[in-house]
Order: structure tokens, then sequence, then C-alpha cells
């Protein structure tokens, strides 16, 4: 037998990076600080010293002075807030689960057709669910559109897989190539089908394209809920799954990982946050390559930290990123996909260039 | 040694890929505290065969047991607390630093994960890397990788709970191809402590010579068969290895009683 040396050690001595606990913490405080300020920022000035008043009115515990604040502020600002959170927080972790899986770090559920995939089912389920299958439509309710994109997400992700199983690694090249002949074809569809539904949809479109919260109700928060707790129930069975991968499919399995399963499982995960991302604002670019890259540099490519780092920081940025799309040319606002691109393009592109499309 | 069960034994394997056979009847044996090494030409089936041993690619016929079992079928989970394995190389992408690397050989459920970074620098210790530990392994040279990766097996193997009776296993695709001749020996001396605690080692290698000095037992493969195995003496012969290798090798011993082989270029020289 070999002999086990291994002593039980105080946790402190464990070698970890000595930065990941502290990142953890400064991201915490970070995405609140924005959740706040995001509750405060928009065109009616209802600003930040309104929120404990609200709450405590909300409570009962104090008289209603303004119905318009609380109304502002609970019934658009909060569930934009949540929702911004939820997309941000989805996004990163789609981001990173696919790097893991690929084992490459520039796959993006939005540059390798998965967001195009899930939208395209979102997008038909508007134009043609309430014509081609009303009862569905109304028993479905607000989960119709999270279901679709689920779908839309879960098709694209597993072809994916499929067409890259079994490589030692997939080189960004055949990666990006091979999502951005499903993006281009699901975006062909989304514009055909676009021109066969009338012009609500036809509006909806652009906004599904480019990305936005600007829609954001209690409704769609309900509805992204099943999704948000199915990906938050998978997340911490795939760490060390996702830990195994990066060394490679067959050194994962040497360690113990039933890889089928894990795909499997990771396929439904990235879905569940892709599917309800989109289906509650649209495609949202960038977020999940930037993010997980962010956190890579600081805290190193560890899953347990990776996944809850990544969702705190991706949920912080779309919070920023929601905000300026506000107030950059208020009173009217800005897609949400616009500013992300415009920050997220050149940082992806410096990737890129850095990594070059071999690497 | 002799009286004790077989750790590992593999009986009639066959491996087809298509209409191509890549191992052919395969039959071996070894036992808890041997070292095997594989020995062949290119595309003899080694790296096959090892494959099958642990478990990643399945037999088209014929079985492998370990401690009496079935490897095929067996559930990833419980054959990764028994046996390990170091690939011929890893693409890792990410910047994990050294031991970080060889921490991930503790991740299996069911480890004793309290103690596995005092295991990790034991391991990188004993393979000469314990200075590099916090060094980013994406900048590590090939041979540094190498190590790391060995690590990473003794670190699994090592902080394993294995049931009474379960036999560690090793598995090795030539460990020393990136190394210099000090790394080498260092690599090898660490395997044979490893099989000196009670584990099995099978490792494909390249350099008969130092497979002679380190190993029990050597394979000899060509085509997908294994041709002999035997003691070392038995297998380090002049017929034997030109035959296998289809070159011109002159056997010798050494004053110690170590068989070594040297190939023939005296002839070539002459012309």
């Amino acid at each position: 037998m070999l002999k086990i040396t291994a002593e039980p050690v105080d946790k402190a001595s464990i070698r970890r990076r000595p930065r990941a606990a502290n990142l953890v913490r400064a991201l915490a405080i970070a995405l609140g600080v924005f959740a706040l300020l995001s509750l405060s920022v928009g065109p009616t000035g209802v600003t930040l010293e309104a929120v404990p008043r609200a709450v405590l009115e909300l409570l009962g515990y104090a008289e209603r002075s303004s119905r318009h604040e609380a109304l502002v502020l609970f019934d658009i600002r909060l569930p934009r807030t949540l929702l911004a959170i939820y997309v941000g927080a989805a996004l990163a972790v789609a981001g990173a689960m696919m790097q893991g899986m690929f084992r490459n770090p520039l796959a993006d559920p939005g540059l390798i057709g998965v967001s195009s995939g899930a939208a395209l089912a979102a997008v038909s389920v508007i134009a043609f669910g309430h014509v081609l299958f009303p009862s569905v439509m109304v028993v479905l309710g607000v989960y119709a559109l999270p279901l679709a994109a689920f779908i839309g997400g879960i098709a694209v992700t597993a072809l994916l897989v499929a067409v890259t199983s079994g490589r030692r690694t997939v080189s960004t090249g055949a990666l990006l190539l091979a999502g951005i002949a499903v993006a281009a074809l699901a975006q062909a569809l989304m514009g055909l089908v676009a021109y066969l539904s009338d012009d609500r949809a036809l509006r909806d479109l652009t906004l599904w394209t480019l990305g936005s919260l600007a829609g954001a109700s209690w409704g769609k928060v309900i509805g992204a809920l099943p999704l948000a707790v199915m990906l938050a129930m998978l997340l911490p069975r795939l760490v060390r799954d996702l830990n195994g991968l990066l060394l490679g499919e067959a050194e994962a399995y040497h360690l113990g990982v039933d890889i089928r399963r894990a795909k499997y499982l990771i396929v439904l995960a990235t879905a569940a946050a892709v599917g309800a991302a989109v289906a509650v604002a649209g495609i949202v670019g960038f977020i999940g390559i930037v993010t997980p890259h962010i956190v890579r540099l600081l805290a190193g490519p560890d899953h347990r930290v990776l996944l809850p780092a990544s969702a705190m920081l991706g949920a912080t940025i779309v919070l920023a990123a929601d905000m300026l799309a506000r107030v950059i040319v208020a009173p009217a606002e800005l897609p949400l996909g616009i500013v992300t691109a415009i920050v997220g393009a050149p940082f992806f592109l410096h990737l890129v260039l850095r990594r070059g499309v071999h690497g | 040694m002799a009286s004790a069960p077989a750790a590992v034994e593999a009986m009639g394997v066959f491996f087809d890929v298509g209409a191509m056979r890549l191992v052919d009847d395969v039959h071996l044996t070894a036992r808890a505290g041997e070292v095997v090494g594989i020995l062949g030409p290119n595309g003899a089936g080694k790296s096959t065969f090892l494959k099958l041993v642990s478990g990643e690619l399945v037999p088209t016929s014929g079985r492998i047991l370990l401690d009496g079992l079935p490897i095929a079928g067996t559930e990833p989970i419980s054959l990764a607390r028994r046996r390990a394995v170091v690939p011929q190389s890893s693409q890792l992408m990410f910047p994990f630093t050294a031991i970080e690397v060889v921490m991930l050989g503790s991740s299996v459920p069911g480890f004793v994960h309290g103690g596995a970074s005092a295991e990790a620098e034991r391991v990188l210790e004993r393979v000469g890397l314990i200075e590099l530990a916090d060094r980013n392994y994406t900048d590590l040279s090939g041979g540094e990788r190498q190590r790391v990766h060995i690590a990473r097996a003794m670190c699994q193997l090592a902080t394993a709970r294995r049931l009474p009776g379960e036999t560690p296993l090793l598995l090795v695709d030539e460990p020393t191809s990136n190394l210099d001749i000090g790394h080498q020996r260092l690599v090898l001396r660490a395997i044979r402590e490893i099989a000196a605690e009670g584990a099995v080692v099978l490792a494909v290698l390249h350099d008969i010579n130092l497979a002679a000095g380190y190993c029990d037992l050597l394979a000899l493969m060509r085509n997908g068969a294994m041709i002999a195995c035997g003691p070392p003496g038995d297998i380090v012969r002049d017929d034997l290895l030109s035959q296998t290798f289809g070159c011109d090798l002159d056997a010798n011993t050494t004053p110690s009683r170590t068989p070594f082989v040297l190939p023939i270029t005296r002839d070539e020289a002459k012309d």
C-alpha cells in the first residue's frame, strides 16, 4: 500500500492564491454598490436616498409619502437590476464553462452562436407561437420564451460539442468558424422570421440582436427563475469536472470524471444560463469572454474561484453597462449590447492578436 | 513477490479500429511492487495498450483485470482511486501554477483533501520541482511539464482512499522523453519507490538501457503483439532486440550485471 502521508492540516496552510479570497470579497462589495447605484439611476429623479424610505414604506413602517417613488423603485428599477445581475452572472458563467469544456479561452456563447440559437428560438416563439400553439402559449405564460431560448441554446451547444468531440484541444479557428456559421444561419433565420411576421415582432428583433434590459418586468424575472435555479444547482457539481477538463478529456477521465455525464451537464447548464439571459435581454455580447479572462488573470483558472467570481464580476459589468446605456443618451436609451460590444470587441481582438487563432 | 496474486492481468486482449488491428492478443501479468517496462518500435501499439489498461479504451475482445475485476465497466471515480496516468503530453492552455496542477490529482471525491497541499509539495520535491511550485505551468519547459504530470499522478495515488486489497496502479507513457539524463534517473527512481510502496507500474519507455536498469519485467511489443516478456536479462539480447526494432543492436552487460544495448555503428562508420 502507498503510504498516506497526508495529515490534517489547518485550512490556512492550504496553498491557494492569496488573492482569491480577497477578490471574491471585493467583487461582492462592488456588486452590492453597483446594484444600489442601478436602483438610483434613471430619468425620473428618484435617487438612492429614496431606497431605504421605500423599503420602510413597503414593510409598513413609514407613511406612504410618495407612491411614485415606490412604484419606480419596485416595479421598474428593481426587476431591471435583478435581471442585469442575472444576465451578467449567467453569461459570464456560461463563458467560463464553455472555455473549460472546449479547453479554449476564447470560447464565448455570443461568438460561437449559442446566443443566436437561443434568440432564434425565442423570436420564433414571439412571431408564431400565438398563431400556431395558442393554448400552449397560454399555459406556459412567462415561461414560454425562456423555455424556447433554453431549447435553442441546447441545440447549438450540443451541435458544437458533437463537432468538436474527441479532439485533444479545439483550435480557436475551428471553434470560431463553426460558431460563425451557426450564428450566421441563426441570424439569417431570425431575419426570415421577422420578414414573415408582423411589425411588432420586427421591431422587437432589433432589441433581440442588440440586447436590452429596457423591457424589464417582474414577469421576466419570474420567467427566468426556473432556469436560474437549475443553473445554480448544476454549477457546484461541475467545478471538479471543469477543472479536470482543463487538462484534457483523457486526463479528466483519469481523474475520475465521467466525461459523457460532465459534457451533458455542462451543455444543460450553459443552455440554461444563455437561454434565460437571451429570453430576458436578447443577445448581449462579450460578457462571457471578458469576465472569466479578467478573473483568471487575478485568481487563476481554478473553477472553485472562477465560477463564483465570474458570476459576481459579470453581474457588476452588466449593471454598469446598463447604467451607461440608460444615461448616455437620456432620456432615450441605448441597447445594452451596443455598450458591451464597444468595450468587449476591442478586448476580444486584443486577445486574438496576442494568442493567434491557432492558440 | 512471486507468490503475490496478479494485480494487473491482461488476457487475450485485442483492439481493432476499423480493419486495423492495433493490439493483437496481448497477455500480461503484473504483481504489486513490480515495474513493467513496455518497449517496442514506434507504432507497435504500446500507448494503445496503456490506454486499454487505463480504461480509456475498451478492448475489442479479451479482458484486463485489476485485482481480479474487469477495468472496462468500472466507474471512472472508483478507477481513479486506484489508477493514475501520466500522459505522453498534455495541452494545458490555462495558467495554473505547477502545484495547482499537481493538486488536481487529489480532486477526486473521497480523497484525503485536508493534506493535499502538503502531499503536493512532497511529490514536487520528489521530482525536483519544489522551487517551481508557484510558477505558471504554461511557462515551464517540456521536461518540467512532464515532471509536473508525474507529480500529479503520484499525488493522486497518495491521497486516494483505497479499500484493503486494492492495488494502486501507475501508468506512464514515455515519462522520460523530454528529460535530461539526471532527471530521467530521478523520475525512474521515484517510480521505483512507488512500486516499492506496493503499486504496480506499467511504463512505456524508449530508452532500453534505462528500462533494463529500473524495470523488473520488460515487455516487448511489435505490430500490436507482445512478442516477449520477462526479466531484463532475458529480453536485452542481440537477436530479440535487433529483430524487434529492425536494426543491428549489440547487447552486453555491465560489470554489475545490468544488461545494456548499443546500436552497431562500426560498419556504417567504415563505409
